[in-house]
């Protein structure tokens, strides 16, 4: 079963500039936090133009991280710069939707947003399965004709058994998402 | 036809008679006619410089997916070009096309419709008006990516920021000019008829739209990112703008329908021969369109760190409500027009789509709101650019079409010169935005996201369809400037009248469904125009000439319509002229 939160705190706007008195959503808007009851893995990302930084990664590609499948995975998101979109999906099939969810980016917020991503049995066939990841809103493009188009990312799953573990531990050099347990409310 | 000279134009038009009077008529139209007719104008020079735009991008995205592109860099094109014109297709077709269309229509038909035949405030009108060309070419020249308030702190050139604060101010005036057209010798026992009261209601909530997103322009030309080093405030809240920007906007995706609600219902009780049913419903729909279309933008804010209360509660449920209105209205209308057999000529034609296009483009926008329980993410995906062309390109071009054809004609003192090219117009319109917003909601359905230039392979056969739904569409577009540039030039001429015959039949119409309904209070006028009340306006009488169906008569040699084309161009170029006189 498949659960999506969209849930929302707020921070301090931290970009250049930046003035106190002018951030109205500090204090304005209460606090929600992800319903998760159990073991969660936790990953934050960064947005910045025009990437998407993991945090775990796998070892020397910070686009690219690695996460168990069957346990709930808590993306923390926030922007470093402009506003994006941290958009994951599968590409569908003609006419069939693909698998897909998102959240904004928005400089100044953190957003969380919780996925346990399942097992297919296509996926899991080749031991692990990758989910593209994207920038949903438009975000600029550089003089050199790059940026906004080709800003993306990948997060591959492995099954939550030994050998997912294993190849977790390999790729990303022992720096595995960690997995808290308990419920956050 | 009559074999004596015809007087063309109306009896309260008197027209300029030299080239600087027509220059400065150009300039400053004081007559509503003057002022409509060059209204008129610009929305199509608008609608054929955005819909360039659109051309190029459907073209790029249905000959490449990588993201190679066209072979125009000697015209300066590249991936900035791409999504800068992305940028202008949507400003120019919002503030271009449809308002500038959508305001010709209603400056005509208001005045028409009370019987003041009076533009109120030229100066303030003609001022707004050319404040609007100024922005819009200001827009096209500024170099920026992307709209204005939604995507901040992306930094605009500051041209940008200075092109859309004068286009909105021009567009204020507009309003401003047209709710005074409305209101002014206004007796105190005076109603509006249908038409002036739906542009009424929408210009004033276009108008409270419109100070919100101009108040967000200024915050952002004083801030750090404005360039100009003012610095006053500091970089705006990114939250902030993006509520203050979709709070005007979704006025703005009303605007253009909403001008012309009235006169729909007006041209369904025409057509059906019969009174609205029913009157008192439509003014009541009037007054909740007013209020939900100003509650419904939060759903645009579906993914952001907005309170869960307002994102998924409030978004919720004002975009649920507002389906009802729009629900009754066209039921109404389809009531009305039910068991009539109407003459299904390309207004009504466009009429129905329109409506069709509207309960489509609408169902569509429920997924667009959070509903984590539908696992069904299409916020942001191509899933948005489909909505949006069902409801501004099937469904408010579409009743701008149906409108232009009924009353243009009768305004240029002509028949329409080719109902045929105007079926030909519906079919290419309707067949070729519907093949491209099939296709972008397929696309969003996949998964695929907005504002891209390189996408998977499997995405492409829809962009393909989408190019050739797209050019279809540009070149019924053509069809139908051709018929009206025909129709002012080669249209048959017909018997002057001092009011348009669809303007007495709407407000006896209008008046008898009141009789029926026991609404009907005869100390309230609704009209300075005297009309008879009810049926009797159209049964002792055919329809207006001019949607009659023609029998077509024997085609002569020389006499086809492209036959007639090239023998004018000839007489055009040895400079025999293309007066009346020399029309066979």
């Amino acid at each position: 079963m498949t659960v999506l939160v969209l849930e929302v705190v707020y921070t301090p706007y931290d970009a250049p500039n930046y003035i106190q008195a002018n951030n109205v959503g500090e204090g304005v808007a209460q606090a929600d936090r992800p319903q998760i009851e159990g073991p969660y893995q936790v990953v934050f990302v960064t947005c910045e133009q025009w990437q998407f930084l993991f945090y775990p990664h796998v070892a020397g590609s910070p686009g690219a991280t690695i996460v168990l499948a069957n346990i709930p995975v808590l993306f923390i998101v926030r922007s470093a710069d402009v506003t994006h979109g941290f958009y994951v999906n599968t590409a569908g099939q003609w006419t069939s939707q693909g698998f897909q969810f998102g959240v904004m980016a928005v400089p100044g917020y953190i957003d969380y947003v919780v996925w346990n991503f399942q097992p297919t049995a296509t996926a899991f066939t080749a031991g692990e399965s990758l989910y593209h990841v994207q920038c949903s809103e438009y975000c600029g493009v550089a003089a050199s004709g790059l940026g906004h188009p080709w800003m993306d990312a990948i997060i591959f799953i492995v099954p939550n058994n030994s050998t997912g573990l294993a190849l977790q531990k390999q790729q990303m050099n022992s720096n595995v998402p960690p997995i808290l347990n308990g419920t956050l409310s | 036809m009559t074999e004596e000279p015809v007087q063309h134009s109306q009896p309260e038009h008197e027209g300029p008679t030299t080239v600087f009077g027509i220059v400065k008529d150009i300039f400053y139209s004081k007559t509503y006619t003057h002022f409509s007719l060059k209204l008129f104008c610009f929305g199509m020079i608008w609608l054929f410089v955005a819909g360039s735009f659109g051309l190029e991008l459907r073209t790029q995205a249905g000959f490449s997916f990588t993201g190679n592109l066209l072979p125009l860099e000697e015209l300066g094109y590249s991936t900035i070009a791409y999504f800068q014109m992305m940028t202008y297709h949507a400003v120019v077709m919002f503030f271009g096309t449809i308002f500038t269309t959508g305001f010709s229509i209603a400056y005509y038909v208001v005045p028409l419709i009370r019987g003041t035949k009076k533009l109120a405030v030229p100066w303030l009108a003609n001022l707004g008006h050319w404040l609007v060309v100024a922005g819009l070419l200001m827009v096209i020249g500024s170099n920026s990516q992307y709209m204005f308030t939604f995507l901040i702190p992306l930094k605009n050139p500051s041209s940008f920021y200075v092109a859309e604060a004068v286009q909105f101010v021009g567009d204020e005036f507009l309003i401003i000019a047209l709710l005074a057209t409305a209101y002014i010798d206004k007796r105190p026992n005076e109603k509006f008829a249908l038409p002036v009261s739906f542009i009424v209601m929408d210009c004033v909530a276009m108008g409270i739209g419109i100070i919100t997103v101009l108040s967000a322009i200024f915050w952002t030309i004083l801030s750090p990112l404005g360039g100009f080093n003012l610095n006053i405030f500091a970089i705006p809240n990114v939250e902030v703008f993006r509520a203050a920007f979709w709070f005007e906007s979704h006025p703005l995706v009303y605007f253009g329908a909403f001008l012309v609600g009235g006169l729909t219902v007006w041209f369904a009780t025409i057509y059906a021969k019969r009174p609205i049913y029913s009157e008192k419903m439509v003014r009541y729909i009037i007054a909740i369109l007013f209020v939900l279309t100003m509650s419904v933008y939060v759903h645009h804010m579906a993914e952001d760190p907005i309170p869960i209360w307002v994102r998924d509660v409030f978004a919720q449920v004002a975009t649920e409500i507002i389906a009802v209105p729009f629900v009754l209205l066209w039921t109404l209308i389809l009531i009305t027009l039910k068991y009539s057999k109407p003459r299904w000529d390309a207004s009504l034609l466009f009429l129905v789509t329109a409506i069709a296009g509207n309960i489509v483009g609408g169902a569509t926008a429920e997924p667009l709101q959070p509903i984590p329980a539908a696992d069904f993410t299409v916020h942001n995906t191509m899933w948005i650019p489909g909505h949006i062309h069902f409801m501004m390109a099937t469904f408010t071009l579409g009743t701008f079409f149906a409108v232009l054809y009924f009353t243009a004609p009768e305004l240029l003192g002509r028949k329409l010169y080719s109902p045929g090219l105007a079926k030909f117009h519906f079919v290419g319109w309707t067949v070729g935005m519907g093949a491209l917003e099939a296709a972008f909601k397929v696309q969003g359905a996949m998964g695929l996201v907005r504002r891209e230039i390189a996408w998977f392979s499997i995405y492409e056969p829809w962009f393909q369809m989408a190019m050739i739904g797209a050019w279809l569409a540009a070149l019924s577009v053509v069809a139908f400037g051709t018929n009206m540039l025909m129709t002012w030039r080669f249209g048959e001429p017909i018997t002057p009248k001092i009011t348009p015959r669809w303007v007495i039949s709407g407000l006896a119409l209008e008046e008898q469904a009141r009789i029926n309904e026991g609404t009907h209070n005869p100390a309230i006028i609704y009209s300075r125009l005297p009309y008879p009340v009810g049926l009797q306006t159209i049964t002792p009488e055919p329809p207006p000439e001019y949607i009659e169906i023609i029998e077509p008569p024997p085609v002569k040699a020389g006499q086809s319509f492209f036959e007639k084309i090239s023998k004018r161009m000839e007489q055009f170029r040895k400079g025999s002229g293309s007066s009346l006189e020399n029309k066979p």
